[in-house]
């Protein structure tokens, strides 16, 4: 099944790509295919802007030394994010340890022009990713893997392995809190 | 996979009784994700990260690291003796592109392959330039490599400035950070990961700085906020004023090679500093 690490070196990257299972995508095909909601998916697991390259870099780096034992029954699309969530977790650890170590912002860092009109929207997904820092974190895998990434719950269950009820509670829980915490923003305002 | 037929309506969806403000943010965060540059980055990282690998599976840890530049080589050649005009955006093609980071340092710019060849460790890709690009200079700093230093293959001799002195002395606030990771002692494997995390965010910036320079002063930022006085910390200062130069931002690129030259008086980098923003002197 795994191409001789060898030949990955002699023949350039098709060669690294060990195909999981007949007819299932390449590595390069599943990078290209997933790498935009990896990003998007580990910033909504609380990775901080400034890691989610390197998570992301993490991320494909275990999914390709575990691509050819990934179980082929299972949708590519929940291993891949089953991936996410634990290195997500892993860097939202380090996140904390390290907050202590974090500085302001140079003030030579403006936002681009292009960007400008983005602002208000950024703002809005800050608001929304700062909520979901105070969330439970198991709570909080279940909702960004359904309310953002669209996954069927079933699938999400698979995903952060729980049974599918306490999938389904924990999206509740989930909900209540941001309900609740929209409902004190909106009432300031 | 069945639709869940049983899953609730998403709060994304104009018909449930989610807020509209949480609605929006949620389409908001749906919107987010990487550049097309940042993309890119990712990719040949991925890559040569991936290559190294396989590499580093077969050989043993010293050969590994003078295996692991060959990778990249034979495709790298035609886009070596264009380097200084070729932009990463040349490279990067739609599969995973290896050895790259060695072709897009240009040789008067190669500070950071030489620099990862002193501080590096097995995971060191950019030999070719190291060794080509002689006019960089090392910094000389072999406390900074840490534990890593026992790791460091045998790379290439480095040449040393003789002008500047070695091991530039740092203030107490430079200290802080460094003095904090041996009072309070990670497994070493955890240094090797932050140095490898340090590494990769610079080479990033690196390759960046060829035709991407806001990218390559994004990556610096996103170096300076979580390695502020990381072993690399000059390193990122050299990328980061070049990348202002190459932006037009001058009087930035003066102001922060003014704060290199207070923060790092010794530093080994000080005359390539002022060559940068001298260019740029009216």
């Amino acid at each position: 099944m795994v191409a001789p690490p060898t030949s990955g070196a002699a023949c350039g990257p098709a060669c690294a790509a060990a195909p999981a299972a007949p007819g299932a995508l390449t590595f390069p095909e599943i990078f290209a295919t997933y790498a935009p909601f990896v990003w998007r998916a580990l910033l909504g697991l609380g990775v901080r802007e400034a890691d989610v390259a390197d998570a992301s870099q993490q991320t494909f780096l275990v999914v390709h030394g575990k691509l050819d034992r990934v179980d082929p029954t299972s949708p590519v699309r929940t291993f891949i994010y089953a991936v996410c969530l634990r290195v997500a977790a892993d860097w939202r650890r380090r996140a904390h340890v390290r907050r202590e170590l974090l500085v302001e912002r140079l003030p030579d860092q403006r936002i681009a022009p292009t960007q400008e009109s983005h602002v208000a929207s950024r703002e809005g997904a800050d608001r929304l990713l700062a909520a979901l820092d105070r969330m439970d974190p198991a709570q909080r895998e279940v909702f960004v893997l359904y309310e953002l990434e669209e996954l069927d719950m079933s699938e999400v269950a698979r995903a952060v392995s729980c049974p599918l009820p306490t999938a389904y509670s924990r999206l509740r829980a989930a909900r209540r809190q941001l309900a609740a915490a929209y409902g004190d923003i909106e009432e300031r305002d | 996979m069945n639709d869940g037929v049983f899953d609730p309506d998403r709060l994304a969806k104009r018909a449930t009784p989610a807020s509209a403000l949480l609605r929006e943010d949620l389409l908001a965060v749906r919107d987010l994700g990487p550049t097309k540059e940042q993309l890119r980055a990712l990719e040949v990282a991925v890559g040569a990260a991936v290559a190294t690998a396989a590499v580093a599976g077969v050989t043993a840890t010293a050969a590994a690291s003078s295996t692991a530049p060959s990778v990249g080589v034979a495709s790298s050649t035609a886009a070596m003796s264009a380097a200084a005009t070729v932009a990463p955006a040349a490279v990067g093609g739609s599969a995973i592109t290896f050895g790259v980071s060695a072709a897009l340092l240009k040789g008067g710019a190669a500070v950071l392959a030489v620099a990862l060849s002193v501080a590096g460790g097995r995971a060191w890709i950019g030999a070719p330039s190291s060794r080509t690009g002689g006019r960089a200079p090392i910094p000389a700093r072999a406390s900074g490599a840490g534990p890593l230093e026992q790791a460091r293959p045998a790379g290439p001799a480095v040449p040393r400035p003789l002008e500047d002195s070695p091991a530039p002395p740092r203030d107490p606030g430079v200290m802080a950070a460094p003095a904090r990771a041996t009072a309070n002692p990670p497994a070493p494997s955890t240094e090797g990961r932050s140095m490898a995390a340090e590494r990769r965010l610079l080479d990033r910036a690196q390759r960046a700085l060829d035709g991407a320079p806001a990218a390559a002063l994004a990556a610096t930022e996103a170096h300076r906020r979580r390695f502020s006085d990381g072993a690399l910390a000059e390193e990122r200062e050299v990328i980061a004023v070049g990348a202002l130069v190459s932006l037009g931002r001058e009087d930035d690129a003066r102001a922060r090679a003014a704060a290199f030259a207070q923060r790092y008086p010794g530093s080994a980098y000080a005359r390539r500093m002022r060559a940068l923003v001298g260019s740029t002197a009216k």
